[in-house]
């Protein structure tokens, strides 16, 4: 009975001894978290490389809301109430989401590079096709945060995630000239180098870049098209003004030899879809309350010809209760805006049914949950021929490429009109090429300075959804000249900013990088960038 | 280990006649270290942990027992094998037994480090659901914070300041010598977490525990390692050692919660706009608006969350009921209308016996509560079994059982968006009731503006829609109407410990134990609108929680005389944690294809699943060694070596030591000592502690995740570090204890100064490196401080008897160092930068910085040509988190049966970001707007000129109206010159207090020291006599009335209760307004033991 017990005990306490018998496996085997991997693969680096960029690709709810609207303003592609104090005001927070969401998907690019020079040669052979197309995006956004802050970091940004040395890892700010340049020279090499990897790459390769490639579906000719069509803008922008004015130029010259986006129906664009790229009620939340008021200069610019409304009208705004097309304007006084604004603006003193000023079409953009992102659009890539042959920097028919501008154009936003599944508004058909040719030509011929037909039409093109290209336009020709009262009140932003600070997140925690930029370019938000006029 | 084992398997060989039994005060605690001497011989014992002895002698020898502050003993052995000796207290004695680390119970003179216990008594009181509330107070040093939601809300336990600046702070808690799941909760914001859960402390019985003693420094927790390193809280529960045969307790309590120390808000003024934004918004010049009515038929009406509209006239207007209504204030207590009045109730039971051989425990308790929010419920069972079995005079079972049960229909939900977003507030003009009872229509969908498309019936729905409904009825009392959550848990916590003492001074001890839990949550999610109108409303989700720790420890104890005077014990052991958690998520998809089926195969399109797993393993070896001289000097040494899984390979294991002496000079001094004086004991100790990071930080990997059918990996943003190390806290600590005037006095004082190195940080990056942050092993940071313990009985006669005790604690911190570069971490931004808390090098943690009004050198504040104050260009420093000092004091008093007794505690500075405060004040329905609205509250008079600004004057020109809510703010203007430019006071408070970075707007004012004075229990109990219950068979029959929270003496910060806070970390806890209402609570309890 005794031993029995005691029998008991000790079979007790070897239980507890297995536990001190706990081998050094025992202990490493638990270190990684279950939940995440520690293997990667490129291809699958490339999809992180676009997913964490999609929320200023998509025309997500965020983007809009806090932050295009802002270029909304500053484009007066939207109407807007003319209060003071906060006109041109731009939160820091906002800026910050910008400037973080492109060093998140800039990461993801450090990670792929850093996995494919790990790799063997036959093994990089194939992969290659994904640090390239992952290039591309990257100078997508990278071109968009350079147009908007300036100088930035890039070179030695983005490698905490590789090597995780955080005295090494703060990055130098690069000067956005150079940016500029290195952009071009590489978006010309990826293109021949997708040209030469079109043929060679493995049949699974190609199999996995249509599952991992949500942008393009792993179609390489669109991505030919993409990669040159954003070379084209990026020559473009800088080659009227500036120190890049004839590497542009060059840069343009075989830009237009090159594979470029032509078509609407062939354009580069992303779709929402109700699983993983859930945007459905996104963009319609971020202007249906606030912003979804019509403004008066697009309304002029689609209502120059007289005798005819362009046919993107239709599609873009509604009418008001009385038929009318009427926007607000920066010459309206406030509280003429609050009488004539309606419950249906988000504001002002009429009813919910009664409005004064148009709106943007539900149909259009506000129901529509299948709204079309665009990236980059054949009426853009028209236009910027337009201007190209309009400047004489290279030959060609300005009056024709401006034409193509407004049939893509207005096809594209019949398109969009027609892929939403609202019918709550106007549901519109689109008119037919030769219908808009036409208008096109009269258009065309009611502009004395051509120049400034083609940026206002482009303009008109960006809209609300392509705001921040719409900025650098302006910034950068001018057009169209808009009025920008000043707003006394404010403390900060008395007239409409030329940059953006960078955020305080920035300036903190990259001190003696960002004390450098401030020491070379400035930090302010009224310096001009160096492509601007 | 082959050595312990080798003690096993030896055989007890019997010599001579072995006597064996136990040493007991006459409370029947055990008393340890009882010298048992075989009189006329050399023999001699002592009394191990249980106060248990075993010495071998001849049968006709004699026992002499001896034990310092009690009388010695003789008992002669008389050829028994067991002797069980009661010993007597000597008059100036006051032993006290602490429980010090691994569950080692110590004479508390021995110990040389600072121990706070606190006994059953205090915890009970006032029938606290948790223990949370009843150690408010109760030690110096130690800070409380329960959540507001009673029993399902969490508790944090801070000890000695911060130990970590962005880990956990939370202490170890220790049950049985089992360290058990705890855990942190409410971190997260309302987003991803909007109930208020609890966390593992408040699932522990008060009724269960005997004691809990508080380990506060390096020293006395070095033998905890890393887990211990923000203190280590011992929980021990009641046994049936101290009861002679068997006994029983019976207790029920019955308590009423009340909602109290929510924002008052005036009736003065209804809602709408203020005069000078009346014209162009549509409102008459009175501020009334009209509206057709579902008729046809104009009325007036009010509305806005803004209350600078007419003031209350008695007027008809058409309400959102539909009804007309006289335009008068409804309440100016909306809260007690969203709530009800919560009511507790809590039985228990205990049986316990106790025999020679063995004692048991075994209780039962259920509790019941009907929260204040409507539509919850919160039931538990909680069954403890406790005991243990001699099976040989030498051999010993100690065994344990909790299991609890709970039943949880909705947690409170956080009130988020009631108190800090517009579109929930409401105020005084706000039918509270009436919209509760009409936040969801008879047949059960959320109701609706009557004319809205997807009403199923709209002659239920509101006239019109009210400015609060999307806030307070479409999420708020939709959430808690026609959302249900329903948490069923289970939790296990079981010991088995046996012990053998091999040979007398040697005894070997093991343990085994298990915390298991298991948790099924489901949530009903009502369809809010009928499925006929095309959109699927509605979802289900299941989880299933499961969490086991499986705890074993393996301890070799030694006591001995080495001479008369020199005593040696030491100890050596093992310990192994395993731990392992799985949480599986399914819910459905795109609401449910059928109304208001709970199921995931009612989800419209393909449900979603998702997992969570943890896996830990840390284990320790450690050793101990105390020598004791001639009763008066002690000293101890102690070193740990642990392994822990949190770590990467090459450093996951790790050494600390410690030391501790005390001199007990009382009696050092022995004849010479003073006859005022009676005990007295100077200590010093030193300790290292190791903190290994929390499970994966630092692990180094990436997220795989699919959208659409796309698979991509992903590089996380907040970065690992396989390289990181343990982080050392290097603590000294010195105190001081005496007792005086025979007993009726005494004190306790300690001082620390703690370093810490290789703090894991989590530093915050700039996002251009690729990360936005990383984990490193960069901070220092030193913290300091004083704690002093008082307590006496300064009245005592044959009827009366009056005992106070109070206690203070002050912390100093100082972060010495960041990451290189790195001057500052950022733990919070609000509302876009208007606000941060920010840690920052040469400063304390937890600075707040916000913009605030400009000052000039004299420190006026510079007004700008509006009128209002100009603001700093950037966030300056304008508060810090931590409290200055920090404690309690209660008294109890006592006449004859009857006592009072009444506890406080206080905190001293502290800054807390009051976040209601700046939305509400901004409003205008506070009772604090009411300063300067009109003549009777300071307001000047103005009229309106001609560019709508206010022009002061004391009447007004013709056509115009005479405004007197006028206010000049103190100042001087940009030249220097006092500020004479008048502003209106609703738009001094709508622009000054709003969301947000633009001027005037600022948080610096909204910001408060949230200093205090809690009157936290008060009770008021009878003892029935003896004489009287005996009769029954009864021993003892108390009935005690009492309140918990009942008032404020002083408390700074406006409209919440100071500590409205439910998060666990002191990050979330600097800000008020996401968690659930506040109470006071009134109380009755019964108390019988036979």
């Amino acid at each position: 009975m005794k031993m029995k017990k005691i029998n008991s005990i000790i079979l007790g306490l070897i239980a507890v001894c297995t536990f001190i018998a706990c081998s050094d496996d025992q202990y490493t085997s638990r270190y990684d978290n279950p939940g995440k991997t520690t293997k990667i693969s490129c291809d699958k680096m490339m999809t992180g490389v676009f997913y964490n960029g999609k929320d200023f690709t998509y025309n997500a709810y965020w983007r809009m809301y806090t932050w295009e609207n802002i270029f909304g303003k500053y484009t007066q592609t939207i109407g807007y109430f003319n209060g003071t104090g906060s006109v041109y005001f731009y939160n820091d927070g906002y800026a910050n989401d910008r400037w973080a969401n492109f060093y998140k998907t800039l990461a993801q690019f450090r990670t792929l590079e850093n996995l494919y020079n790990s790799e063997s040669e036959s093994v990089q052979a194939n992969d290659r096709i994904f640090k390239d197309l992952s290039e591309i995006f990257v100078y997508d956004h990278l071109s968009q945060i350079v147009d908007l802050f300036g100088a930035v970091p890039f070179s030695a940004a983005g490698y905490l995630g590789v090597d995780g040395d955080l005295t090494k890892d703060r990055p130098v700010f690069d000067n956005d000239a150079t940016l500029y340049k290195m952009m071009l020279t590489r978006l010309g090499e990826l293109y021949t180098d997708i040209q030469t990897l079109k043929s060679s790459l493995s049949a699974l390769t190609t199999k996995s870049l249509s599952s991992q490639d949500f942008i393009n579906k792993g179609n390489l000719d669109k991505w030919l098209m993409y990669a040159n069509s954003l070379r084209l803008r990026l020559a473009v922008h800088v080659a009227a003004q500036g120190t890049l004015t004839s590497d542009a130029k060059s840069a343009i010259t075989e830009c237009l030899s090159r594979s470029l986006v032509t078509t609407d129906d062939n354009q580069i664009e992303v779709y929402p879809d109700a699983d993983g790229f859930n945007y459905k009620d996104d963009f319609r939340n971020g202007y249906k309350d606030i912003n979804n008021v019509a403004s008066q200069y697009m309304i002029n610019a689609m209502t120059k010809v007289s005798s005819q409304k362009d046919y993107r009208l239709f599609v873009m705004y509604m009418p008001n209760a009385e038929g009318k097309y009427i926007g607000m304007d920066r010459t309206e006084t406030q509280d003429f805006q609050t009488n004539h604004g309606s419950g249906f603006n988000g504001f002002g003193n009429l009813a919910f049914d009664k409005t004064y000023y148009s709106y943007l079409d539900s149909v259009t953009y506000t129901d529509n949950k299948n709204f079309i992102s665009p990236i980059i659009s054949a009426a853009e890539v028209d236009f910027l021929k337009a201007e190209i042959y309009q400047n004489g920097w290279a030959t060609g028919n300005a009056e024709q490429a401006f034409v193509n501008g407004m049939v893509n154009s207005t096809k594209f936003y019949y398109r969009q009109n027609k892929v939403s599944i609202s019918t709550q508004g106007y549901v519109g058909t689109y008119p037919g090429d030769a219908a808009v040719q036409a208008y096109a030509e009269k258009l065309w011929a009611t502009y004395s300075n051509k120049l400034e037909a083609i940026m206002t039409q482009k303009w008109v093109h960006f809209g609300i959804i392509q705001p921040t290209q719409a900025w650098t336009d302006i910034r950068r020709t001018g057009y169209p000249a808009l009025t920008y009262p000043t707003d006394a009140n404010s403390q900060a932003f008395k007239t409409i900013p030329s940059r953006i600070q960078y955020p305080n997140t920035e300036a903190a925690n990259n001190k003696a990088n960002y004390d450098a930029v401030v020491a070379t370019q400035g930090d302010d938000s009224y310096i001009k960038l160096f492509w601007a006029k | 280990m082959t050595g312990i084992l080798m003690f096993l398997i030896a055989s007890v060989y019997a010599q001579d006649i072995s006597v064996g039994g136990s040493v007991k005060d006459a409370n029947g605690e055990p008393v340890i270290g009882a010298t048992i001497n075989v009189e006329g011989t050399k023999t001699a014992t002592v009394t191990n942990a249980d106060g248990m002895y075993i010495i071998k002698c001849s049968p006709k020898a004699s026992l002499i027992i001896n034990y310092i502050g009690y009388e010695s003993q003789k008992v002669p052995v008389g050829g028994k094998s067991s002797v069980n000796v009661v010993l007597k207290e000597t008059s100036t004695n006051l032993t006290e037994v602490v429980v010090t680390a691994l569950g080692i119970k110590k004479d508390a003179r021995k110990v040389g480090y600072a121990i706070s216990s606190v006994n059953a008594d205090e915890l009970v009181k006032t029938a606290s659901p948790t223990l949370g509330t009843a150690l408010y107070g109760k030690a110096a040093g130690v800070t409380i914070k329960t959540a507001p939601g009673g029993a399902a809300g969490a508790i944090s336990i801070n000890v000695r300041g911060l130990s970590s600046i962005t880990g956990t702070n939370q202490p170890l808690i220790v049950l049985d010598g089992v360290p058990i799941h705890n855990g942190e909760a409410n971190n997260s914001d309302y987003w991803s977490s909007q109930r208020v859960n609890s966390n593992g402390l408040a699932d522990i019985n008060p009724e269960d525990i005997a004691s809990i003693s508080i380990l506060k420094g390096a020293a006395a927790t070095a033998q905890y390692g890393s887990e211990g390193a923000s203190g280590v809280v011992m929980i021990t529960t009641k046994t049936g050692k101290s009861s002679r045969g068997v006994g029983v307790d019976f207790n029920a309590s019955w308590t009423g919660n009340y909602v109290a120390y929510m924002p008052e808000y005036q009736t003065t003024y209804g809602p709408g706009a203020a005069p000078q934004s009346r014209a162009g918004n549509g409102a008459d010049a009175n501020g009334f608006y009209t509206i057709k009515d579902r008729n046809g038929v104009e009325h007036k009406y009010v509305t806005g969350t803004s209350y600078w509209g007419p003031k209350y006239d008695g007027s008809d207007v058409l309400y959102y009921d539909g009804t007309v209504r006289k335009y008068n204030a409804i309440s100016s207590d909306p809260y007690s209308n969203l709530f009800r009045t919560g009511f507790d109730q809590q039985y228990n039971v205990a049986i316990t016996n106790s025999t020679d051989k063995s004692n048991f425990r075994f209780s039962y308790t259920y509790y019941n509560s009907l929260p204040n929010q409507y539509n919850s419920n919160f039931s538990k069972h909680n069954f403890s079994l406790t005991g243990s079995y001699n099976i040989l005079n030498n051999v010993k079972f100690d065994y344990s059982v909790n299991y609890l049960t709970e039943h949880i229909k909705n947690r409170p939900y956080r009130m988020y968006r009631l108190l800090c977003n517009f579109a929930g507030m409401f105020g005084a003009f706000d039918d509270v009731s009436w919209i509760r009872n009409h936040a969801m229509t008879s047949a059960g969908y959320r109701n609706r503006v009557y004319s809205s498309g997807d009403i199923d019936n709209p002659a239920e729905g509101f006239e019109y829609d009210f400015s609060s409904r999307s806030g307070l009825v479409d999420e708020y009392l939709w959430n808690i109407f026609g959302k249900e959550q329903i948490e069923s848990n289970n939790r296990l916590i079981a010991k088995v410990a046996p012990s053998w003492e091999i040979i007398p001074g040697l005894t070997l001890k093991a343990s085994l134990a298990t915390d298991f839990t298991s948790d099924k949550i489901e949530n009903k999610n009502h369809t809010e609108t009928a499925l006929a109108f095309g959109n699927a409303t509605g979802g289900y989700q299941l989880q299933n929680n499961r969490y086991t720790i499986v705890y074993g420890d393996v301890l070799l104890y030694y006591d001995k005389n080495l001479t008369d005077k020199i005593n040696l014990s030491a100890y050596a052991g093992w310990s192994g944690r395993k731990e392992k958690s799985y949480n599986l998520n399914s819910y459905t998809v795109d609401g449910l294809s059928v109304e208001n089926w709970f199921n995931l195969n009612a989800s419209k399109s393909t449900p979603r699943t998702g997992m969570d797993e943890i896996n830990l393993l840390k284990t320790a070896w450690y050793g101990d060694v105390t020598l004791s001289y001639d009763n008066w000097a002690y000293l101890e040494g102690t070193l740990r070596n642990e392994k822990s899984s949190t770590l990467y390979m090459d450093n996951n294991s790790f050494w600390y030591p410690s030391v501790n002496a005390s001199v007990v000079f009382s009696e050092l001094l022995k004849e010479k000592k003073p006859t005022w004086l009676d005990y007295g004991k100077i200590r010093a100790s030193y300790g290292i502690v190791g903190l290994a990071p929390e499970i994966y930080a630092a692990t180094v990997a990436y997220n795989q995740g699919t959208a659409s059918g796309y698979v991509y990996n992903e590089q996380p943003m907040a970065v690992g570090n396989n390289g990181i190390k343990p982080e050392r806290t290097y603590e000294w600590e010195f105190g001081l204890e005496g007792k005086f005037l025979n007993n009726r006095a005494g004190f306790d004082l300690s001082y620390y100064s703690k370093d810490v190195k290789d703090q894991i940080l989590r530093t915050t990056t700039a996002s251009s490196t690729g990360g936005t942050s990383i984990l490193m092993n960069v901070g220092e940071y030193t913290s300091k401080g004083v704690e002093l313990e008082l307590y006496g009985t300064p009245y005592m006669t044959k009827d009366w008897r009056i005992d106070v005790r109070g206690n203070i604690a002050w912390n100093w911190n100082k972060i010495k160092k960041l990451a290189d570069g790195v001057e500052r971490l950022e733990h919070k931004r609000w509302d876009n930068g208007a606000a941060y808390l920010y840690s920052m090098v040469g400063g304390s943690i937890g600075d707040f910085y916000a913009y605030a009004p400009k000052e000039d050198a004299q420190g006026n504040k510079i007004v700008g040509s509006d009128g209002f104050y100009e603001l700093t260009s950037e966030p300056v420093k304008v508060g810090n988190t931590m409290p200055k000092y920090t404690g309690g004091f209660g008294f109890t008093v006592t006449y004859q049966n009857v006592y009072l007794d009444v506890s406080l505690d206080y905190r001293c500075g502290g800054s807390v970001f009051n976040m209601p405060y700046e939305y509400m004040m901004g409003r205008g329905s506070l009772t604090e707007n009411m300063e300067y609205r009109d003549a009777d509250h300071g307001g000047q008079t103005y009229y309106l000129g001609s560019d709508n600004m206010p022009v002061a004057a004391s009447t007004a020109p013709t056509g115009k109206t005479l405004y007197d809510d006028g206010i000049i703010l103190p100042g001087v203007k940009e030249d220097g010159t006092k500020n004479d430019i008048m502003i209106s006071a609703d738009r001094m408070y709508n622009w000054t207090y709003n969301w947000g970075t633009e001027a005037p707007t600022y948080y610096s004012h909204s910001i408060f020291k949230n200093s205090y004075v809690k009157v936290r229990e008060i009770v008021l109990g009878y003892n029935f006599p003896k004489s009287i219950i005996s009769k029954f068979g009864c021993q003892k029959l108390q009935l005690s009335a009492y309140a918990r929270n009942p008032f404020y003496i002083y408390k700074n910060l406006p409209i919440f209760d100071a500590e409205a806070t439910d998060a666990t970390s002191w990050i979330e806890q600097s800000w008020i307004g996401g968690s659930t209402v506040t109470t006071r609570s009134f109380g009755v309890s019964l108390r019988v033991s036979f």
